[in-house]
């Protein structure tokens, strides 16, 4: 590990996000959709329903954790410039714990500022925090493994979107009135942002179980990422 | 040791032989030319150099470490690169970029001023890079390339497509750089200015080096030993350099009818025509 070369792509990546509107237009959706959901009207002193707060935080880390990290790689991927600072498979890692560092921040301060704005940090607890970061490293990793394989800006956006709706905004499937027992429901019972919801709601240790089969697939799925784009250094 | 030692170095690609077994060193402080026509091996010459590629047979030594090490971090951090790939970060400064790779190199505060300084870019500093002419941005890169003080330099087609100025400013650099004791390896199939600027060149074609040396060497070694004799009627006279011809040359200068004289002493281009037996495009 070598902190100069850490350091050089968390400056790198702050200046990428101050000019970069793609980026700074994921870094207002969380907080401006959770101001949307806090203009739904409600009875008084009744508090916002869970899905929604939960949906918010889905949103910020699929927008932020994942689609982040998807957009630069596959843009330097797409540019050349990432073989202009990466020439060894330790700056690739170098660049990737930079990066990694740097968005999970981002992605925690959008998160706070965003519950702040829906009045939704009531949620907050011990286990919902482990939870959280379980789930921000699960999104971390999508977002590192297709935007390491993505060969073009263009095609990155797909991928984002569909980690956006697919495992970002899974508690909306709670609003669709579904009978107990879909196959929608049972699947999306299994994603990341659930197994938050399931914390939330004191159901036993099984949602630890499954974020942690979670993190241990897509620090997998990193790692294969790593090796392949090592060979066309 | 030379700081670059190569020793019957092959590459293949397929069925295809890029370079065919080459041999060439590179002493300390030199700038040695790589000089050939497109096709003809001196990029993938060079991308073994950086680790790129790896050879398919022979031996390469850069900076005392073997090519089976090119991939190790301090190897990579002794070179600066530039090549038909390098790039920059369009959305961010000339500042923003270059501070990246003095942070990347850990190379002292002040180095990015100071390069700009070499290359006549100071006011530049703050401009964005996709505004900057593709001199300039030719010019950034070579900075880019230096900022660490690389002890060598690999430049590939470093002045390619460039106008006069921009070039005459990256060669006052490049002699800068050499004098102070840095070794530049340099492809180019621009023959003034291998000459201008390499101390040593290789003529490479189809992956074999037909002949090297010092440039002015390489012309004397071709040159004949004729005297181009031109008349104001246009028509050329070619006479050779020998006591039998000593009257008639000695009266070439007070012959009013004579428009032109000049001695067989060949460019860099006309040597490599006559080596190879083709014109470098």
């Amino acid at each position: 590990m070598n902190i100069y070369k850490i350091r050089a792509t968390i400056y790198r990546d702050l200046r990428e996000f101050l000019t970069n509107y793609a980026v700074l237009i994921l870094l207002i959706m969380p907080p401006a959709m959770a101001g949307l959901y806090g203009m739904t009207p409600r009875l008084e002193g009744t508090e916002i329903p869970d899905i929604m707060i939960f949906v918010v935080l889905g949103t910020a880390l699929s927008a932020m954790a994942t689609n982040i990290p998807l957009m630069l790689y596959a843009e330097e991927n797409e540019h050349g410039t990432l073989k202009l600072v990466t020439h060894t498979k330790s700056d690739l890692m170098n660049g990737l714990i930079g990066r990694s560092i740097l968005t999970l921040i981002v992605t925690a301060v959008v998160t706070v500022v965003s519950l702040i704005i829906i009045d939704g940090l009531y949620i907050v607890s011990f286990q919902i925090m482990i939870g959280y970061t379980a789930a921000a490293v699960i999104f971390l990793n999508l977002g590192l493994w297709t935007g390491l394989l993505a060969k073009l800006q263009s095609t990155s956006t797909v991928y984002g979107a569909m980690i956006l709706f697919f495992l970002g905004m899974t508690p909306i499937v709670e609003t669709l009135n579904l009978p107990a027992g879909n196959i929608i429901i049972a699947i999306a019972g299994l994603t990341p942002v659930y197994q938050m919801m399931a914390i939330h709601n004191n159901a036993g240790i099984m949602p630890c179980v499954i974020l942690t089969i979670w993190l241990i697939a897509t620090v997998f799925l990193v790692y294969i990422a790593v090796l392949k784009r090592t060979k066309t250094l | 040791m030379s700081m670059i030692q190569v020793d019957g170095l092959k590459k293949s690609f397929g069925s295809e032989d890029a370079l065919r077994g080459i041999t060439f060193n590179v002493e300390r402080g030199e700038i040695f030319g790589l000089l050939g026509p497109s096709g003809s091996g001196k990029t993938t010459t060079i991308k073994i150099m950086t680790g790129e590629f790896k050879p398919s047979g022979g031996d390469v030594h850069v900076n005392s470490y073997s090519y089976k090490q090119f991939s190790k971090n301090d190897y990579v951090s002794s070179l600066g690169i530039l090549s038909d790939k390098s790039s920059l970060y369009d959305r961010l400064t000339v500042k923003d970029n270059l501070e990246l790779f003095r942070k990347l190199y850990n190379a002292p505060k002040g180095s990015v001023e100071k390069v700009l300084r070499d290359v006549g870019l100071e006011s530049e500093i703050d401009k964005t890079v996709s505004k900057l002419s593709k001199g300039m941005k030719q010019r950034i890169l070579l900075c880019k390339a230096v900022i660490h003080r690389p002890a060598i330099l690999f430049l590939d087609e470093p002045t390619s497509a460039l106008d006069p100025t921009t070039t005459e400013k990256i060669h006052d650099m490049l002699e800068e750089l050499r004098n102070d004791g840095t070794t530049i390896l340099l492809t180019t199939h621009n023959m003034d200015e291998a000459t201008r600027l390499c101390d040593n060149v290789a003529f490479l074609y189809q992956g074999v080096i037909q002949d090297s040396g010092a440039p002015v060497d390489l012309r004397h070694k071709y040159k004949r030993d004729e005297v181009h004799i031109t008349y104001t009627d246009g028509t050329v006279k070619t006479v050779e350099r020998t006591a039998k011809n000593k009257q008639l040359l000695d009266n070439v200068l007070f012959n009013s009818e004579v428009a032109d004289v000049r001695t067989d002493f060949p460019t860099l281009g006309e040597v490599f025509k006559k080596v190879t037996g083709k014109e470098l495009v």
